[in-house]
């Protein structure tokens, strides 16, 4: 066999084995819809009754019980303010709710002209909030409804990391410290500041802050390998994944990968002293909007892998990673063609997906065989 | 005979000054959105330099000549329905209220463009421009624009056609 012919059979091989390869992707999984007709929903936990809590960003809490939409919504929500990208948004339980039936819910709140982002705990009881709480209230407000972040997780120690976007209009406050704008914070769950976060008892630091630099993060995980997953929207183009450290700066918009909406370079620089590089990142933008690792046993081959919704490219990445760096990327969902806000790994090992509009619905992602 | 001779010139002379207004309108927007773009990319690096990013003088020749292309055609599509509205507005008030002609155009330049970004972050919650996102880059903007507004004046003066009728 000459050179040439050698070259032909391994293309054909190649192209045999990405074709195999696309046919055994595409029958990994099937999609159910569960339930339909949410209000843009934005964030669903599982209770250990296996109900379901869902939000809408419209401002409703509601709740998904043997698969059904329970018409009647969970009352004492406090005042919400719905506009732009803000209404309410995310929602955790509690470490220990099984005993305490404590949850955590972030929203914006405020006038159009005079807003911010807070964080209640509350007492699930029936189909109410008892003993509502503000333990964290962004500082300081905005006159933009856009970037509010609003994405937590709770860390091992217990305490609660909680993304701060940057308000949009406010994007040089992400790299001042005196400021929430653009930060992850972290807290405990009656609103007080740990101890050994980074900054505490530094001048013009606000204790809160665990990293800085960040422009709208809707993700934040922590890994079973212990690691803190973060992704944030960059501004056209530049959407970046990163790995979370307490104290340090990501930078934005110092650095970047994208340009301004207007066409604007935001900076010339993608790379600098003292700023971290992202883990991956996606020009032009996919514009990811939540994100679980999947660690269940429904799909054993994808146990590890990082799923990412996706609202521009209306899909869910699939990440897979080799020694803390992204190995591998497939599009999954986009048939589709819906604009996905959240996905979640159940306690049941399946992957639910919950997609953005105001009718939107609850997916359920199941083997295909 | 002398009436036709007289109304052609007219006509003629009508042509002439609309032409001119539509250079000169051409012109101001491309001068007003040059102008901000040049002086938006210096806050925007300036504000780099704040966060200690050293700005060389290379970077900033490319940054400048990049958003010039690429957010100067944002500009163009923005200030040219701006000065459209703005400039009409002026030609009216200068007509029925009076006063300084460049007067009205320059003011009329340094509102226009300004008051469309205030009504797309009304309506949309977003100030566009980053530059604009302060009071003074707001300012600078609105200077700039002034400068294309009295240009546009300076260049259009009073028609010739308007000289002709005022002498009849």
């Amino acid at each position: 066999m000459n050179s040439k012919t050698h070259l032909y059979a391994r293309f054909i091989a190649g192209l045999f084995f990405l074709l195999l390869s696309s046919c055994v992707q595409a029958k990994d999984y099937k999609v159910e819809k569960i339930v339909e007709g949410l209000n843009y929903p934005w964030s669903i936990v599982f209770l250990p009754n296996k109900d379901f809590l869902v939000t809408e960003r419209a401002g409703s809490l509601r709740m998904i019980r043997n698969g059904k939409l329970l018409e009647q919504k969970i009352a004492g929500l406090p005042k919400i303010l719905v506009r732009g990208q803000g209404g309410l948004m995310e929602v955790i339980l509690d470490p220990d709710f099984i005993n305490n039936q404590k949850l955590y819910l972030s929203f914006s709140s405020g006038t159009r002209g005079n807003n911010t982002l807070k964080v209640i705990s509350a007492k699930l009881v029936d189909m109410s909030l008892k003993q509502v709480k503000v333990i964290l209230t962004v500082s300081p407000d905005r006159d933009t409804p856009h970037h509010y972040g609003a994405r937590m997780v709770f860390l091992k120690d217990g305490t609660l990391l909680i993304t701060s976007g940057d308000g949009f209009n406010f994007r040089e406050q992400a790299q001042q410290l005196d400021n929430m704008f653009g930060k992850i914070l972290r807290i405990n769950t009656d609103g007080s500041i740990p101890k050994d976060n980074p900054f505490v008892g530094q001048k013009n630091t606000l204790p809160e802050i665990y990293s800085y630099g960040h422009r709208n993060p809707q993700a934040i995980l922590l890994s079973k390998d212990g690691k803190i997953w973060s992704h944030e929207h960059g501004p056209k183009g530049g959407d970046e994944l990163n790995l979370i450290k307490p104290g340090l700066n990501y930078g934005w918009p110092a650095i970047t990968y994208g340009v301004d909406y207007s066409g604007a370079i935001i900076s010339p620089y993608s790379e600098a002293e003292g700023m971290e590089q992202p883990v991956t990142y996606w020009v032009p933008s996919i514009a990811p909007s939540g994100m679980t690792e999947y660690q269940g046993d429904i799909f054993p081959e994808w146990r590890g892998n990082l799923f990412v919704s996706a609202l521009a490219e209306r899909s869910v990445r699939r990440l897979t990673l080799k020694d803390g760096k992204v190995s591998g990327q497939q599009v999954m969902l986009a048939e589709l063609n819906e604009r996905i806000r959240d996905i979640r790994t159940g306690p049941d090992g399946y992957l639910y997906v919950l997609t953005d509009s105001d009718q939107g619905s609850v997916l359920k992602l199941l083997p295909e065989k | 005979m002398q009436y036709d001779a007289v109304n052609s010139i007219a006509w003629m002379t009508e042509g002439l000054s609309m032409i001119k207004t539509i250079l000169g309108f051409i012109a101001s927007v491309f001068i007003a959105a040059a102008i901000i773009s040049l002086v938006s990319t210096q806050l925007v690096l300036a504000e780099l330099q704040s966060f200690g990013i050293a700005v060389s003088l290379l970077d900033r020749l490319e940054t400048t000549a990049k958003d010039l292309l690429g957010l100067g055609i944002t500009l163009v599509v923005l200030i040219a329905p701006s000065f459209l509205i703005g400039f009409t507005i002026a030609k009216y008030a200068h007509k029925f209220v009076g006063g300084n002609r460049k007067i009205w155009y320059t003011t009329a330049g340094f509102l226009s463009f300004p008051v469309t970004l205030y009504l797309i972050k009304y309506f949309m919650g977003v100030t566009l421009l980053a530059s604009a996102r302060t009071s003074w880059g707001m300012l600078m903007v609105g200077l700039c624009c002034m400068l294309a507004g009295w240009l546009f004046a300076t260049f259009t003066g009073i028609s010739n056609s308007e000289e002709f009728q005022n002498e009849q």
